[in-house]
């Protein structure tokens, strides 16, 4: 120990005399957003965006050791990605129902969510599929511990490698990723767990992703209670390698937080947490319903309100980001007009803690709703709602989705099913080109020659129907047959759907019996089929992508979505069943063997003869015997 | 006569027909049912049968002695005032009777120091160097932390009795390999074996992750000079301490920053006490799932800037790390916080001692002394936990499953368990492996045993190449250990086979086997004529 210590201080002195250094100035940096969206029918969507880029990933190493270095950015996404190979990781999570027909557009084009449960996609560098598939595996017990989700379950029988990956990726990206061995190839896969429960625990990886830790800036608003408490969440992460040059890569990450509330609804958990019914003086009546002394149908809504954000969350926003000075935290509100809303911020300075004194503060306003949260002293805010009329909330041509799927199964058959898809050009002016892409469980046995389609009116307009022959519209088909308990049914369609026309697909399958212990513990409940991905392209950009002339962003291009999932019933067999099978099955060769070898190995004699024979037998005769003594 | 000779004929050709059915089922259905439910079966009892040393130690909860270690010194004896032409010999001939003697009295390992000539082939650096001086009196001195140096000082009475060897041996055997046992001071003559102490907590591992956490309780902008592997911090103080665990250690070191998070040290009082009961440093456990517990060590470093009531406060937490809680407002400047190298030394230098211990598994008492008795225990260690694992697959063959069988023993009446498990353990003695498991087994066996004796006889000793070839010995055992085939029960008991066959094949035996024997009890006189002769 002395000696060590004696070492140490030894280098002390050495080291007091060297001039200071600074050290390097870290390049990562955190920006934060979130904006509101009214909706029609008292809805509000609230989105956050986070976005994060780590340091450099690629070590500096010397000749001693490897050095890496996280400000701020989560150490545990770096190794997740290196050590399986991983260039790009996208997870989504997503839960409840999306109205479209109401909400218009997904927002960010559908891009930050995914289909009903979880969905994964991941570009991965590999010499081939075994070694993506083996590295996935990992990977997905790694992603399964770090979100505390059931992932891992994502095993081969349920990834799927894409093709027209321009479709799904921003191609120009591609030069940007770095490749460690030039014999290896990119794969890009992804991966599903339909409806898988989402909740706080998912919800708390991400918050602990952020500098901010949720606990700071605008994630503080977040909690699990408001988020799973809302009609439709999705919560997704997406994170791209990136690469200016050879020793100088990072992590794009991006973080978007969705979720749509009903504000009475929220502002009533707030006044009421238990439900009660509204006190009958307080009680409004819809007067274009029946109304009688008895009979009231409430107003689902008062037409005028104000709230603020604390109302909704039940705390203000705790200061901003003070990790970039040049993207300060912002919060905007779209969907209104100026008319009829109202909006502004208010600045809570740090020690204000009286409620009537909070009240009595003034809020700020601006023309365009965009509030930055910028003060130098550490600050709450708050942000203010107001309306006159709440039903002026309108949604722009642009922002009604271009496309309506459904997807169903049909048939009440144990062994035969069919699986109707429709697809919705609302339309009147254009047609679109979509890419349809499914992916099923190897237990659907789907007969893809039994594709049937057709085209019908989506509305009586007068403008000309469809008049070609239905099988035109589909451009082009991809399938990868399903690998019996290996491998699911891919299938890639690229279809064009007229202008106000209802394209139909049905395919007819097979359920088939699966071995026993391929049951799950609910078998009864059935079998969670993952949604399909429906891709709206805009061609001239696909185009020009793939010509090397790139214009703006796939994001802003392409619109994506998911249809809902599906719930399989299969025959569920008695789970008593292999030990019947192997007593029966028994019982039934010592019979059969048994008949079999008496023929072989019997005499055949006369009944009379066998008669004789059976008297002289000295059971018999001891019988005989006994009766005469008798 | 003419139907008697009809009968026999008969009964002649059924014989022949069940004969033929009970020769295809022991000549066809038998094998073909054997092949089908065949699984590979490798007895590995001989493989251990085989070994040079009896098995009997891999039963005893003991450390594994049977292994001698040939240790190279090397002697310089050309930098004298005089010529000693037997020198070599004679000390050579001395420390073999104080190692012997030592041995005795003390237990431990065998070692055989060889005494060499250092000449300038050899490794000075990673060998241990006698130094001889002539001066005015007799003793000895050991380098420090540079390299593994004695220096044994005679005067000309020690020449002149022929005293020399003796003093040579005693210095070395002294005071590199037998130390004092400290924790028995009231026999001055006690001592110990240094390569054998607390062998069972050494665990080699060869990855050692240096975890630098710089922890802010605030949302301001942070950063600090170990941020940069340019810095003096490094140049003084990180690189010399790692250049000494040169081809022992694999170092990688990180540099993280966390904002918003204080490990819940937020005004903790001067009590250490209070620190151990509020601190959750698992909140940095972030890539906890990334850790490859066999091959890295990760040591941390927290640095937490809270509001706290002293300036510092430390805190070493067993093989985690060490966590430092220091008042946020003496680094807090223009909303930004920068800790610089001033600041941070003296908690890296009470970090670098911890980690030199536990990285060495010693007391920190001599740096490269330690360092070299680290790598023979090591060596020693990781041929313990070899020899452990072997021990535990043996006995997941054939003591395990003795349990999981007990399903069928309850089947057989209490009265009759005894003879039946004894009847069954007799007629099915060894339990099936696969094939991979045997084979892989087989390797460690003889790796281990070629490791041996390269330790014991071999002349090249690098010690440092030992350490890893022996970590990857271990490697492969745990791997055997832990394969799939083996923990999911791709080894199945015979008497569960037939178990499950039981059913199906107990009634055609019968059957047959039954049909045979009476067709041959059959009289040869037609029961049927007798009748009707009567």
């Amino acid at each position: 120990m002395l000696v060590l210590e004696a070492f140490i201080k030894c280098i002390i002195t050495y080291t007091l005399l060297l001039p200071f250094t600074s050290a390097d100035v870290s390049t990562a940096s955190f920006e934060e957003k979130l904006n509101l969206k009214l909706l029609p029918k008292d809805y509000v969507l609230f989105s956050f965006n986070f976005k994060l880029k780590s340091d450099n990933i690629i070590s500096s190493s010397n000749a001693l050791f490897e050095f890496k270095r996280h400000n701020g950015f989560s150490r545990s996404i770096e190794p997740l990605l290196t050590k399986n190979n991983v260039k790009n990781l996208y997870i989504k999570f997503t839960k409840g129902h999306w109205d479209s027909q109401k909400w218009g557009k997904l927002p960010n084009n559908g891009w930050s969510s995914g289909g009903s449960g979880v969905e994964i996609w991941a570009m991965m560098e590999a010499s081939n599929k075994d070694e993506v598939i083996k590295n996935w595996n990992i990977l997905m017990s790694e992603v399964s511990g770090l979100f505390c989700s059931s992932v891992n379950f994502i095993n081969s029988e349920k990834i799927t490698f894409i093709n027209d990956i321009q479709s799904y990726y921003d191609v120009d990206l591609l030069d940007h990723i770095p490749i460690t061995n030039e014999d290896n190839e990119l794969f890009f896969l992804r991966g599903s767990l339909a409806n898988e429960a989402v909740c706080t625990e998912n919800l708390s990886p991400f918050l602990r992703i952020l500098p901010t830790n949720g606990k700071t800036g605008l994630s503080s608003l977040i909690n699990g209670n408001r988020l799973f408490d809302s009609y439709w969440n999705s919560m997704s992460i997406d994170i791209n390698t990136v690469c200016t040059d050879e020793s100088n890569c990072y992590l794009d990450t991006e973080i978007d937080i969705n979720f749509v509330v009903n504000i009475p609804q929220a502002l009533a958990r707030k006044e009421r947490p238990t439900p009660k019914p509204v006190p009958a003086e307080e009680l409004q009546c819809d007067p274009s319903k029946k109304l009688t002394d008895w009979e009231c149908f409430p107003l689902l809504s008062e037409k005028t309100y104000s709230f603020l954000l604390s109302d909704i969350f039940g705390t203000y926003i705790n200061d901003s980001n003070r990790f970039n000075k040049e993207q300060v935290s912002s919060i905007s509100i779209t969907g209104i007009d100026d008319e009829h809303w109202s909006t502004g911020i208010k600045v809570i300075p740090r020690g204000v803690e009286d409620k009537e004194e909070i009240e009595r503060l003034g809020l700020l306003g601006t023309s365009n709703h965009v509030y930055e949260l910028k003060e130098h002293q550490k600050t709450n805010y708050d942000i203010y709602i107001g309306t006159t009329d709440n039903t002026k909330v309108a949604l722009d041509e642009s922002e009604y989705p271009p496309i309506y799927v459904t997807r169903s199964l049909t048939g009440d058959s144990q062994d035969k099913g069919v699986m109707r898809v429709a697809f919705t050009n609302p339309s009147q002016q254009r047609e679109i080109t979509i890419r349809y892409f499914e992916t099923l469980p190897w237990f659907i046995r789907l007969y893809v020659s039994s594709l049937k389609i057709n085209v019908k009116p989506y509305k009586n307009l007068n403008i000309p129907k469809f008049s070609g022959d239905a099988k035109d519209v589909i451009l082009k088909t991809d399938v990868k047959p399903s690998i019996i308990r290996s491998a699911p049914l891919h299938m890639q369609h690229t279809l064009r759907i007229p202008k106000n026309s209802v394209v139909m697909m049905t395919f007819d399958f097979e359920k088939p019996l699966l071995n026993y212990e391929e049951y799950p513990p609910d078998s009864n409940h059935g079998f969670e089929v993952e949604a399909a991905v429906v891709v709206v392209i805009d061609e001239s950009y696909e185009e020009k992508a793939l010509n090397g002339e790139f214009k703006g962003h796939l994001k802003d291009h392409n619109y994506i979505m998911r249809t809902s999932t599906l719930l399989l019933t299969l025959a569920t067999p008695d789970f008593s069943m292999p030990y019947n099978v192997i007593t029966i099955t028994s019982t039934l060769m010592a019979f059969s063997f048994g008949l079999i070898f008496n023929l072989l190995t019997k005499r055949v004699v006369t009944f009379e003869d066998s008669k004789k024979l059976v008297t002289e037998r000295p059971l018999v005769r001891l019988l005989k015997g006994l009766k005469l003594k008798k | 006569m003419n139907q008697q000779r009809k009968y026999l004929e008969n009964l002649n050709l059924r014989k022949k027909v069940t004969l033929s059915i009970v020769l295809l089922y022991i000549f066809i259905g038998l094998p073909v049912w054997y092949q089908l439910t065949k699984v590979d079966q490798y007895d590995i009892r001989p493989l251990l049968q085989q070994e040079k040393s009896s098995i009997d130690y891999l039963f005893k909860d003991e450390d594994f002695t049977n292994l001698s270690l040939k240790i190279p010194i090397f002697l310089n004896t050309s930098e004298t005032t005089y010529k000693f032409p037997d020198l070599i010999p004679s000390v050579q001939d001395e420390i073999d009777t104080l190692t012997r003697t030592y041995k005795e009295e003390y237990g431990g390992i065998p070692m055989s120091l060889e005494i060499k000539e250092m000449d300038e082939l050899s490794n000075m650096d990673e060998n241990y160097v006698v130094q001889l001086e002539h001066t005015d009196h007799v003793g000895n001195s050991i380098a420090l932390y540079d390299k593994l140096e004695l220096t044994v000082q005679y005067d000309d009475k020690t020449v002149h009795d022929n005293a020399l060897p003796y003093i040579i041996a005693v210095s070395i055997v002294n005071n590199l390999f037998y130390k004092k046992n400290e924790n028995f001071l009231a026999n001055e003559l006690d001592r110990s074996l240094s390569i054998m102490d607390n062998l069972s907590v050494v665990e080699y591992k060869p990855r050692v992750v240096l975890n630098f956490n710089l922890v802010v309780d605030d949302n301001v902008l942070a950063n600090w000079d170990l941020n940069s592997i340019d810095n003096t911090l490094f140049n003084d103080l990180i690189n010399p301490f790692i250049k000494l665990f040169e081809n022992i250690y694999e170092f990688e070191i990180e540099s993280n920053v966390f904002y918003n998070e204080d490990l819940n040290m937020n005004g903790v009082g001067h009590d250490i006490a209070d620190v151990q009961a509020k601190l959750d440093y698992t909140r940095l456990n972030d890539n906890i799932n990334f850790i490859d517990r066999d091959l890295e060590n990760v040591i941390n470093f927290a640095m937490v800037l809270t509001s706290s009531e002293q300036d510092s406060l430390s805190y070493n937490i067993v093989d985690w790390g060490n966590i430092y809680v220091c008042d946020k407002e003496m680094y807090l400047k223009d909303d930004s916080i920068y800790v610089d190298s001033k600041l941070i030394e003296p908690l890296l230098q009470t970090y670098l001692e911890k980690v030199f211990e536990r990285l060495t598994y010693g007391n920190g008492d001599l740096v490269m002394n330690s360092i070299d008795l680290f790598i023979k225990r090591a060596i020693i260690s990781n041929i313990n936990r070899i020899n452990k694992n072997i021990k535990a697959v043996y006995d997941m063959v054939y003591n395990l499953p003795v349990y999981t069988d007990e399903s069928l023993n309850e089947l057989i009446p209490e009265d009759l368990e005894p003879y039946v498990a004894e009847f069954m353990n007799r007629v099915f003695p060894s339990l099936s492996i696969p094939k991979k498991i045997y084979e892989q087994l087989r390797e460690i066996v003889e790796k281990r045993d070629s490791l041996i004796d390269e330790l014991a006889n071999g002349d090249n000793v690098d010690f440092k190449r030992y350490l890893k070839e022996s970590f990857d010995i271990y490697l492969l055992s745990e791997r055997t250990f832990y394969d799939h085939g083996m923990v999911m029960g791709g080894y199945k008991s015979i008497k569960h086979i037939v178990a499950i066959y039981l059913p199906l094949l107990g009634p055609m035996c019968s059957i047959a086997i039954g049909g045979f024997i009476q067709l041959v009890k059959k009289p040869k006189e037609d029961p049927l004529l007798k009748v009707k002769k009567n």
